[in-house]
């Protein structure tokens, strides 16, 4: 009577899914950024935002030289590579040259601030120079130096220290020339190339962007590549996230399809049928159909990430058609359809709630992916067991004309007898000794590794390029980085410059390469009246300023006109400036939030991390951002974490088995996987791996799969074949869809996937040990 | 309002004097592309060459052109050397791409970053004597006048688009054989810069 309600409401829910499923699809909306995967905890504090911003200024750049042996050649089809780079909407500006040699916006702000805008060595200048020494080095400099005379530099600037203030907000490029065409040129291993800057109109990490970037690079690059001896670097983000997107693909095809043609080839070798090989594929269809709607319903969108682990996981679907078939199988002539689902109904119907209470158990570790990856999965679960009760019965009402062959009988008695002497062997008291041993062995053993920096394989060659184009251009900006506060914008720009001197003492220490501030391109109101107050006393109350106009033959008249004007010049104003500052690709980012003001202060490499972080640590206001540290410290959280969980798991399930079982049987169930989590542990420890968060989801894996094995022998009987046979595929279709992860060259998929091998194998051999003994 | 006129009206002057209207006579036809073809190539010939050098700038504010002097070489590799003698002795050196100034005996390296202005003139200075039109013409609108008396020439060039045209408004050659005599670069004020090359050798 059960069974036929059972049946009811999963063809019903079926029906269900695929209805909603169809209208759904059509509407799927996929997210590609990588970085949703992580969870926004603080999402709203400043310095969140802080990475936010930096990242999309830093993220979005890219550097692409193009050089060839004849330059003018190249030269000439430039204008021709930027035309048809800007006609993409993927890039947002595409610049000929690259930050030092690009004149920022806020410059021609700055023209009629001279006298306010002074650099520390100007500074010290006019603090210590005699005045007739200064007059004279500035009227060289007038009547020397090519292109430094003019009306407006006399009259607005007549020292020509703001040349000095401005240059110090670039980034100094040693390699930087300019051509005879006035073109920028690098200089990187002794080679020329011109230089393009572009900015991407979107995320570098969304798989969209990515291809209409890589295709507009391709169709704007595609006439100089023909030249003869082309040559071309290139760095940024997408470089990378490109390269990572092409080896996932790649990884991907080849896992993908290898586990395809595997699973495939075994079904037809046991089952020889081609219509049950496409059912066996049928509840796993509608299961991620199932598993989509659900989540496309829950989070307004798939995470392309849940989608990809989410529907591998609804994989595992396929052990349900697996039981159906090799029951059926077993029963030969004798089946009836009614009865065998009878059958089946425990141990499925068990295997999906500890494998739902598994996967549900992600739902704690806490970053969204990982969320999104357990309701996908568990959703896809439910509706592919429906499916096999639902739709299975009558469709394989039919008994098969022949029973199990009588080649894989054998194999399957030789392999439980094999199987049962291991667990035999297990069961001797001195293996029980070898238990605690075991555990002493991995804890002796054990190391964890929350280093992201070496979970990533980052392109060597992207990365040796990427050394080869940033030190011309003045060194790469670290990672790292201090975040300034203050009440109002002043208050904020003092804090950035009593920050300078230690800064510059760590400079010159060889603690920094150097450090790019706010209050470089708009000093404090307090600095400016400073400045203002030397300069009047020192260029106009010395007669600095009147002795160098008389010297250039002046008319008295307009030299005190314009002695007047300059002595008139006000601090420029944050209001004035600060609009002009955040249009320059190379200032630093500022925001404020919540009332308070904050600005970046970047860092340039290399960084003694220990003393810069003592810095800040000594200034108010001033906080040290590691953001690598803060992922790995991230990562050791949750690897902390996904080891409480999984403890956490193997109670539920045991509880919920608990019931039927009665306590002692519980542990039975849970000791197979259990140890055989415990010896991969083991095994990748001996492999000299240290454990990560990865390993932790693997070995939530092994639970959920390992589980359904234990409870499946112990529902169908040690000696049915048709469950040992159910196993063994089972095993082996995990196997070939998890465990080829193993293969990847990254090294977190690369370690999740060889835990998952080692587990899941192991929780095989072992699963007999949950059955009474022989 | 008068100075601001007379100061107009020198400079009007000076460049029609200088330009000998010039700037009727774009570079269009083959004969003036030959013509041009034969002064780069005296210009060539007579390298390398030395010449005494007078800058004048003409300063909108200024009554009096500021003058300084000295002398001028450029190698037939084209390393040249600009040093200026009065009133104040600063040499700069020019070999490729590598720039370098010395004062008093200091010298110091000049890159593009560093002093983007000083850099991009004696790059383009440096190979003005190269006269090679298809470069020039990347970069400018090219005039040439017609030959007025024996061996004469006027070139003028009109920078066609940014970054050139916020310095400079126009550059005026003058010469005679393979020989510059003068240069004047007019930026996009009043100001203006005048350069008379004399050859010790030639005279």
């Amino acid at each position: 009577m059960l069974l036929r309600q059972v049946v009811f409401v999963c063809r019903l829910l079926v029906l269900i899914t695929v209805l909603a499923g169809l209208f759904t699809l059509p509407r799927l909306s996929v997210d590609n950024d990588i970085l949703a995967l992580f969870p926004d905890k603080d999402a709203r504090s400043a310095e969140a935002l802080a990475d936010e911003l930096r990242s999309a200024g830093y993220e979005r750049q890219l550097l692409l030289l193009l050089g060839a042996p004849d330059m003018s050649q190249l030269g000439e089809q430039l204008p021709g590579v930027v035309k048809r780079l800007r006609q993409c909407d993927c890039l947002a500006t595409v610049t000929e040259g690259a930050g030092a040699a690009v004149q920022l916006p806020v410059e021609a702000l700055y023209q009629d601030y001279a006298p306010a805008l002074l650099s520390d060595a100007w500074r010290e200048r006019l603090q210590s120079e005699a005045s007739e020494t200064l007059r004279n080095q500035v009227l060289r400099e007038l009547l020397t130096r090519p292109g430094a005379m003019s009306t407006a530099r006399l009259t607005r600037d007549p020292l020509g220290s703001l040349a000095g203030y401005t240059q110090a907000l670039r980034p100094p490029a040693p390699g930087l020339l300019l051509d005879a065409e006035g073109r920028v040129r690098l200089q990187v291993d002794g080679q020329a190339y011109y230089l393009l800057s572009l900015e991407l109109a979107g995320s570098p990490f969304g798989v969209g962007v990515q291809a209409s970037v890589g295709r507009a690079l391709d169709e704007a690059l595609q006439p100089v590549r023909s030249l003869p001896g082309f040559r071309q670097l290139h760095t940024g983000v997408f470089f990378f996230t490109q390269a990572g997107t092409e080896q996932a693909r790649g990884e991907i095809s080849t896992v993908g399809l290898g586990s395809l043609i595997g699973v495939m080839v075994l079904l037809l070798l046991v089952f020889r049928s081609l219509p049950l090989l496409f059912l066996a594929f049928t509840p796993i269809a509608v299961g991620v159909l199932a598993g989509l709607t659900v989540t496309q319903w829950l989070f307004g969108e798939v995470h392309v990430m849940a989608l990809v682990f989410g529907a591998a996981l609804t994989g595992v679907a396929i052990d349900y058609s697996l039981h159906f078939f090799t029951k059926r199988m077993e029963a030969g002539p004798a089946w009836q359809a009614h009865t065998g689902s009878q059958r089946l109904l425990a141990p499925l119907g068990l295997g999906l709630l500890t494998s739902m209470a598994g996967y549900l158990s992600f739902t704690a570790s806490g970053f969204p992916g990982f969320v999104q990856i357990a309701v996908l999965s568990s959703g896809g679960l439910l509706a592919a067991f429906a499916t096999v009760l639902g739709f299975f019965p009558v469709l394989l009402r039919k008994p098969p004309a022949s029973g199990m062959p009588r080649a894989l009988k054998m194999m399957l008695v030789a392999l439980g007898r094999w199987q049962w002497r291991l667990v035999a062997v297990l069961r001797q008291p001195l293996a029980f000794l070898g238990l605690p041993l075991l555990v002493l062995g991995v804890v002796y053993q054990w190391q964890s590794n929350d280093d992201i920096r070496q979970m990533q394989t980052v392109n060597p060659e992207l990365a040796a390029m990427d050394k080869s184009v940033r030190e011309p251009l003045g060194g790469g900006q670290a990672l790292q980085y201090l975040l300034v506060n203050g009440a109002d914008t002043e208050a904020l720009l003092q804090r950035l410059e009593t920050l300078e001197r230690p800064l510059d003492q760590a400079v010159g220490a060889g603690n920094l390469g150097g450090y790019r501030s706010l209050a470089d391109w708009l000093p404090s109101q307090q600095r400016q009246r400073q400045n203002l107050i030397l300069w009047r006393e020192r260029v106009l109350d010395s007669g600095l300023l009147e002795s160098l106009y008389r010297q250039l033959g002046m008319e008295e008249s307009r030299a005190a006109e314009f002695a007047q004007r300059l002595g008139q010049v006000e601090p420029l104003s944050p209001e004035v400036a600060l609009a002009d500052i955040a249009g320059s690709a190379l200032a630093p980012v500022f925001f404020s939030h919540e009332g308070r003001h904050y600005a970046l202060v970047s860092l340039v490499a290399p960084v003694n991390e220990r003393a810069i972080a003592a810095i800040a640590r000594k200034a108010d206001d001033v906080q040290w951002v590691d953001p690598v540290a803060r992922t790995n410290h991230l990562l050791e959280h949750y690897r902390v974490r996904a080891a409480w969980l999984l403890a956490l798991s193997y109670l539920m399930i045991a509880l919920l088995v608990s019931v039927r079982y009665g306590a002692r049987g519980a542990c039975q169930i849970i000791a197979p996987p259990a140890l055989a989590s415990t010896l991969a542990l083991a095994g990748v420890l001996v492999l000299g791996q240290g454990v990560s968060v990865f390993h932790m989801m693997a070995l939530l894996l092994v639970l959920g799969i390992g589980v359904d094995y234990t409870l499946f022998l112990r529902e169908g009987g040690r000696s049915s074949r048709a469950t040992l046979l159910a196993i063994v595929l089972s095993t082996i279709t995990t196997v070939l869809s998890f465990g080829l992860l193993a293969l990847s060259a990254t090294t977190a998929i690369h370690n999740f996937g060889l835990t998952v091998f080692l587990g899941i194998v192991l929780a095989f051999l072992l699963a007999p040990l949950a059955t009474a003994r022989q | 309002m008068i100075r601001c006129l007379s100061a107009l009206w020198l400079l009007a002057l000076a460049c029609t004097s200088l330009a000998q209207g010039v700037l009727e006579h774009p570079v269009q036809s083959d004969a003036q592309r030959e013509r041009l073809k034969v002064i780069a190539a005296k210009l060539k010939e007579s390298l390398p060459v030395q010449a005494q050098m007078e800058q004048r700038k003409h300063l909108s504010v200024l009554h009096e052109p500021m003058v300084s002097t000295g002398e001028f070489s450029l190698s037939a590799a084209g390393n040249m050397r600009w040093h200026i003698a009065e009133p104040f002795a600063v040499t700069y050196r020019v070999e490729g791409e590598r720039i370098e100034r010395e004062i008093e005996g200091e010298r110091e390296l000049i890159t593009a970053s560093s002093e983007p202005s000083v850099y991009g003139f004696f790059q383009v200075f440096s190979r003005l004597f190269e006269l090679d039109l298809a470069s020039l013409e990347r970069h400018f609108t090219v005039y040439l006048a017609p030959e007025a008396e024996s061996g004469r020439w006027d070139i003028a060039l009109q920078p066609t688009g940014a970054p050139l045209n916020r310095l400079v408004a126009l550059v005026l050659v003058a010469g005679q054989a393979g020989h510059i005599d003068k240069v004047t670069v007019t930026e996009p004020g009043d100001d203006y810069t005048e350069l008379l090359f004399s050859y010790p050798e030639r005279d």
